[in-house]
């Protein structure tokens, strides 16, 4: 069968309520007139997993109704999503400034563009205008360096 | 109380230095980051969002909106010179805009772009002043059920007008309300959704979600497209309209404004569907219509002055309901809450100054538009030479530390990378943003809402038909989704929606 955006979507959303469905119905569901922290989510799970399963069906069924998948392009992907967590995993204990160097340094791989000269100095750039801006403008309480 | 009373607080609180130099601020910035190519506004005000945490409420308000207007503007930059349109809402900008550029009239468009937008700002900011006290002396008397149904409207004419199939639209809105729900339910203190993390006891913030979806996914796809675009700019020449030129916007700028007006107040209908709506009526009215196309100056004056008027009339739900009709007035809601403000009808009584301080500075905010952007121009066409490599690390940058400086918790750091896959997955599956993301803001209220409702009605469903607001809302609802049913309705909405894409 040939898989279009609307049929994965589809059997995604269904996944995604039936999960919602299932961990609901773990609290309390209460009753319709006192209605219990369960029962809002069981009928948002419900209700996301029935429209999926109508979305995914009629996608199965017209498959010309929707447009195949793309490509996806996973190297800018990977490299900002990577420099975003990488900057989340230093800032707390090596502070903003291993933390900016480290996300403006993996970020430029998600593009093979641009001399070393030009990452040195996009480096000292972005490191020094946000910490004169938060730290030294705004006076956010943060953590300069590893120390 | 009256409307002059109530006005002359408003500019009391908005001519204050600090709050005079917020506003500048905010218009500055806005524009400074929304000229940026492939910025859009939205992106623009989640990166400066974190700069207006330190301030007090009124004047993180009207630097908000400041910024608001600002990446409106720059927005509409970028469709004259470089036919690029920043957002959705400033495609029909680029049709006959661009086409005055070309003819060597740059100048002469971003001038009457700018003052179509100030006319049709000053306009809607007077009906903001008029129609949001008795709007908001009606809302307090609204029950949960009438509630319920009318933010139930406002995320189901969202879904309907966004772009493609509506019931994946309507499932994006049901998920957003969904993950709106994760951390502690307020009624019985149990913890959902947060799979055992102590960061999402509080729930997720709307910042992180926002930033997560907007900003990272979209910089993502902008580096998609290898190689950078060399872009040529037009000259931008003079910047004095002819007469003539004057002359020909003088109308449309007023039925623009008109157009706008309308459909700004609708929730969910917003600012896109208003500039096309503004561009086919004058399209129709004129006199030569060959013209449209090949740079007619009505084709300019009439979309922004519409595409300005809604940005102005979308705060009036926002404001005096405390519904957002948009992604992006659910982030001036969401930078609201952060300031510890509930958004709702309360906040003008409770916080008069906040709310007439806002509106004043809303028209002062678009004066200092046209008196800073006209000058400025030049610089704006120098920005749009930026290459797309130097910019998006340091919109990463910003994004980070913003969204760190809200809680100081890795965690929203991370959450922001998850968002941004999601996003990206979600656009490559042709599934909107938008609905979700105004479920998101609203799930919690939603959910409360109808427990309340029912409670009271001891369980009773038709309590939601019998109230006649609350079954006025909904046999809206009804009316719009069955219109989006009808296939023939529907494939005009895609022709509107889609030429604004391809356009």
């Amino acid at each position: 069968m040939h898989v279009t955006k609307d049929l994965l979507s589809g059997i995604i959303f269904m996944a995604l309520g039936a999960g919602a469905t299932v961990i609901g119905s773990s609290y309390r569901l209460g009753t319709l007139a006192a209605m219990g922290p369960g029962y809002f989510p069981v009928v948002l799970g419900i209700s996301i997993t029935a429209l999926g399963a109508l979305v995914a069906i009629r996608a199965a069924l017209r498959p010309d109704s929707s447009e195949p998948l793309e490509r996806l392009h996973l190297r800018p992907l990977l490299f900002v999503l990577a420099a975003v967590a990488v900057f989340g995993l230093l800032i707390q204990s090596y502070g903003l400034v291993a933390s900016v160097l480290a996300l403006v340094f993996l970020s430029r791989f998600s593009r093979s563009e641009g001399t070393w000269l030009e990452l040195a100095a996009m480096l000292v750039v972005l490191t020094a205008i946000p910490v004169g801006v938060f730290v030294y403008g705004l006076g956010l309480p943060l953590k300069l360096w590893f120390f | 109380m009256d409307i002059f009373s109530n006005l002359a607080l408003g500019f009391g609180v908005a001519f204050s230095p600090e709050n005079l130099l917020y506003c500048f601020i905010g218009v500055l910035l806005g524009t400074f980051i929304g000229v940026l190519p492939g910025v859009g506004p939205l992106v623009t005000i989640a990166v400066l969002l974190p700069l207006t945490f330190g301030l007090p409420p009124e004047g993180a308000l009207i630097m908000l909106a400041g910024i608001y207007y600002g990446a409106a503007y720059g927005g509409s930059t970028t469709a004259i010179l470089l036919n690029l349109p920043g957002e959705s809402s400033s495609v029909v900008t680029c049709i006959d805009g661009y086409q005055m550029a070309r003819k060597g009239r740059a100048g002469a468009a971003l001038a009457i772009a700018a003052i179509g937008s100030f006319i049709a700002g000053c306009f809607g900011t007077a009906l903001i002043a008029l129609a949001g006290p008795p709007l908001t002396a009606i809302a307090l008397d609204f029950g949960a059920a009438d509630y319920f149904s009318l933010m139930l409207m406002a995320v189901v004419f969202t879904a309907a007008l966004a772009q493609g199939s509506l019931s994946k639209s309507i499932i994006m809105a049901l998920v957003g309300v969904l993950i709106g729900l994760a951390g502690t339910d307020v009624n019985s203190g149990v913890r959902r959704f947060t799979f055992g993390a102590y960061g999402l006891v509080e729930g997720i913030d709307f910042t992180v979600v926002a930033m997560g979806l907007f900003a990272i996914s979209e910089i993502v796809r902008n580096l998609e497209h290898s190689g950078s675009q060399e872009v040529a700019t037009a000259k931008v020449g003079n910047l004095m309209p002819s007469r003539q030129e004057l002359r020909e916007a003088g109308f449309p700028i007023l039925r623009g404004t008109l157009v706008g007006t309308f459909f700004g107040i609708l929730p969910g209908a917003g600012q896109t569907i208003s500039s096309f709506a503004a561009y086919m009526i004058e399209k129709r009215v004129s006199r030569d219509p060959s013209k449209f196309g090949k740079g007619a100056v009505a084709g300019l004056a009439a979309p922004e002055a519409a595409n300005n008027a809604a940005a102005q009339t979308s705060f009036i739900p926002t404001l005096s309901l405390g519904i957002p009709g948009s992604a992006t007035m659910a982030l001036m809601l969401g930078a609201l809450m952060i300031q510890g403000i509930s958004p709702g009808p309360q906040v003008m009584s409770q916080h008069p100054a906040l709310f007439w301080g806002l509106i004043a500075s809303m028209w002062i905010g678009n004066l200092l538009l046209v008196i800073l952007n006209l000058p400025l121009v030049g610089l704006w066409v120098n920005m749009l030479r930026l290459p797309y490599r130097w910019l998006f690390p340091a919109i990463l940058v910003f994004c980070c530390i913003g969204v760190f400086s809200i809680n100081y918790s890795p965690l929203d750091i991370y959450l922001i990378a998850v968002f941004g896959l999601v996003g990206y997955v979600l656009v490559k599956l042709n599934c909107e943003v938008t609905p979700f993301i105004l479920g998101f803001v609203l799930g919690p209220m939603i959910e409360e809402n109808f427990r309340r409702a029912l409670l009271l009605s001891k369980g009773d469903l038709t309590t939601f038909v019998t109230s006649p607001i609350s079954a006025g809302f909904l046999f809206l609802t009804a009316i719009v989704v069955i219109a989006m049913i009808v296939p023939a309705l529907r494939k005009k909405k895609d022709e509107v929606v889609l030429d604004g894409e391809t356009g």
